[in-house]
């Protein structure tokens, strides 16, 4: 079963009534959806907003996804369309906020530095989170990081890692889960103290 | 069950277990945390500069006012043909331009064109203007439309000062 | 031991920045496509091939109902575009005339699809910031894995997303062709007035020349046996083509960042058709005549790609 038929069924739930279901996407898509529109929303804050809503949509047009191409595939594209439609209205709003001449782009960039500087816990808080996982990673045996970097980095299936690994399948599935578990352990202390502010 | 999750999200479990895996994972419960977490790492790893707050419980509230989805179940199924109309149109832009640019070179420049060497690779002729259509009907399916815009309507067109 | 953790340091360092990179080359191709179309921008840009050098100046705006565009030669005969949306008029014997419509101009974006096309046949990867017509910019260098491709060299603007400057490289990293803006602004103040003259130009109405014909999806038997690895058939069709009495069929072919189109015609004993191998810029083309029909190779791809596509080209026989 591939990656793209864990989503389907996710999605055929959701179908059905299951609306958990979508918060089980929602977590695992977030952050990469949330990426691409930074893309074309530099501001963080508003990226966050519009990543927001782009959910929203998809949820909304869910009943229409027929499955012909991959759920990422179709959730990027309401993603792009979101960030297209955000822009557009920004600027009928506000012309100066998303356009720019040379001046101005230097300008902005200053600005865009000075929101992150204005929002330091949140910034904080995600370079403690990368601080953790990856020096928790570093704490782990070999054999279990490269096993966890080989699957979440190189996107290698369990059965490409072990003959890469050369060892059973069975023996890469506990290491994998060996490994994230490890740094979750690490990690669930830091995301419990911010409440209200999940990761 | 941890393992399970494990397995489940990286695609490795059997499609009936996977199914019934997802049924028993409730809202809030330490499972669906482990689901979050999981990715989480996962996510750090390949784009560690990319990490923010937590939008699924933003998202969820949102989702409180809406309407339950329901549609017919159906099976994936593979379909190209729609995969390219989209690409086609994004390329439809430039065939423009070049039917364009491929008139305003006048008939008579094409023989001297034809002669001219290009510096960079003279062991091939320049493309005789006759051969503008090929370009155009090229170009409208041509990635490169997308990537570059101006860039790619440009090079069907290319003036030549020297054939004057 | 110290040593060794510090290594397996670095090489997760190492992996990570690879694989970051990868991802966020397609990131920026993506940003590129969608900032050429919804980014208002004015300026003056050089297309450089062999020795030719030409410059031309292009004003881009989007307004409610969609993009206009205007691209002037600013060399040689006076050649100048208005685009709006799929409309197109050109200046043409000291009028504007339409030449072609395609409907409302989609919002293009790169599919998950090709990108992933991209991934497999190009090492992508950032390769430094530079200066280009005073912005700053990404360098992202599509470098082929074979050399039956040509390597794509791209500057984004760090800010807009706008591509600044593209080169084709060949196999010994010469320059095929580039173009790269000298003189840009981006944002407002672009100039809008020429816009109104569009629609009025539409009114007028004058000769809708050599509308581009829509092709029909055919099964025509004809097959490619050694298409590079990663190139996948996009199209197959029969198309009217000016000048010609026949219907011709157009096999595209597309490995994410460039295209083949394998085009096949009955033989009309033209002599001047058969005539090999030429190139303009980053496009090759190659002529060839096989069993009384002419066939013609052409895409953004080096000489040997073309030629290696229309030598293995084959009648298999009605499907």
């Amino acid at each position: 079963m591939a990656d793209r038929e864990v989503d389907q069924l996710l999605v055929e739930r959701v179908q059905r009534g299951d609306k958990h279901a979508f918060d089980l996407l929602v977590s695992k898509y977030q952050r990469r959806l949330g990426r691409l529109i930074s893309r074309f929303v530099r501001d963080p804050a508003e990226a966050e907003d519009v990543t927001q809503d782009a959910f929203i949509k998809a949820y909304r047009a869910l009943p229409g996804f027929r499955g012909e191409s991959a759920f990422y595939t179709w959730l990027y594209r309401i993603g792009i369309n979101t960030a297209k439609n955000y822009l557009l209205a920004s600027k009928r709003r506000a012309p100066t906020t998303t356009l720019f001449d040379t001046d101005e782009a230097e300008s902005f960039e200053e600005a865009s530095l000075l929101h992150e500087v204005s929002t330091p816990e949140n910034e904080l808080m995600s370079k403690q989170v990368v601080n953790v996982v990856q020096a928790s990673l570093l704490q782990l045996p070999e054999d279990l990081r490269s096993a966890l970097t080989l699957r979440e980095i190189e996107g290698l299936s369990y059965e490409e890692i072990a003959s890469v690994m050369n060892c059973p399948i069975g023996t890469v599935r506990s290491r994998i889960f060996r490994a994230r578990e490890a740094v979750a352990e690490s990690l669930r202390p830091l995301l419990e103290t911010s409440k209200g502010n999940r990761w | 069950m941890k393992q399970q999750i494990s397995a489940l999200m990286d695609g490795e479990l059997f499609e009936d277990e996977a199914d019934s895996l997802f049924g028993e994972v409730r809202r809030g419960s330490d499972t669906h945390k482990d689901w979050e977490i999981y990715h989480l790492i996962g996510d750090v790893l390949r784009q560690p500069e990319h990490i923010h707050n937590d939008l699924s419980a933003k998202v969820r509230e949102c989702m409180e006012d809406e309407p339950v989805v329901l549609a017919p179940r159906v099976r994936a199924t593979k379909q190209k043909a729609r995969a390219f109309a989209l690409s086609a149109a994004a390329s439809l832009v430039a065939v423009g331009v070049v039917a364009w640019m491929s008139l305003q070179i006048s008939p008579e420049a094409a023989p001297q064109l034809a002669m001219q060497q290009g510096a960079l690779r003279p062991a091939s002729a320049q493309i005789q203007l006759k051969a503008n259509d090929y370009l155009m009907a090229h170009q409208e399916f041509s990635p490169s439309a997308d990537m570059s815009g101006g860039a790619s309507y440009i090079r069907t067109v290319s003036y030549s000062p020297e054939a004057k | 031991m110290r040593v060794g953790i510090a290594f397996a340091g670095l090489l997760l360092v190492v992996g990570n920045a690879c694989a970051e990179g990868r991802q966020v080359s397609l990131d920026w191709l993506k940003t590129m496509a969608f900032a050429g179309h919804q980014t208002d921008y004015s300026g003056v840009f050089i297309y450089q091939y062999g020795n030719r050098v030409e410059t031309s100046r292009i004003i881009h705006v989007v307004e409610s109902d969609g993009e206009y565009e205007k691209l002037e030669c600013l060399d040689g005969p006076k050649r100048e575009i208005i685009r709006h949306n799929g409309h197109v008029w050109e200046f043409h014997n000291h009028k504007m005339v339409r030449t072609s419509s395609q409907g409302s101009g989609k919002f293009p974006s790169l599919l998950p699809e090709q990108l992933s096309a991209l991934s497999a046949n190009y090492l992508a990867g950032q390769v430094g910031m530079e200066r280009v017509a005073g912005y700053d910019t990404q360098v992202i260098l599509f470098q082929p894995k074979d050399n039956l491709r040509y390597a794509h060299k791209l500057w984004a603007h760090n800010v807009s997303g706008l591509l600044l400057k593209a080169s084709v490289l060949d196999d010994k990293n010469k320059t095929v062709e580039q173009y790269t803006f000298t003189q840009l602004q981006i944002g407002s103040g672009v100039d809008r007035s020429w816009i109104k003259s569009a629609p009025s130009m539409a009114a007028q109405g004058v000769r809708q020349v050599a509308p581009v014909a829509v092709g029909v999806p055919v099964n025509s038997g004809w097959v490619v046996d050694a298409l590079p690895a990663g190139f996948r058939k996009t199209m197959e069709i029969q198309r009217p083509m000016r000048g010609r009495h026949a219907p011709v069929t157009q096999l595209v072919f597309s490995d994410g960042l460039s295209a083949i189109s394998v085009f096949i015609e009955p033989d009309d004993g033209d002599e001047d058709d058969a005539n090999g191998l030429s190139s303009r810029g980053a496009m090759n083309l190659y002529h060839k005549l096989a069993n009384d029909h002419l066939i013609t190779v052409v895409g953004e791809v080096p000489a040997r790609t073309v030629m290696q596509v229309a030598d293995s080209l084959r009648y298999n026989g009605a499907q």
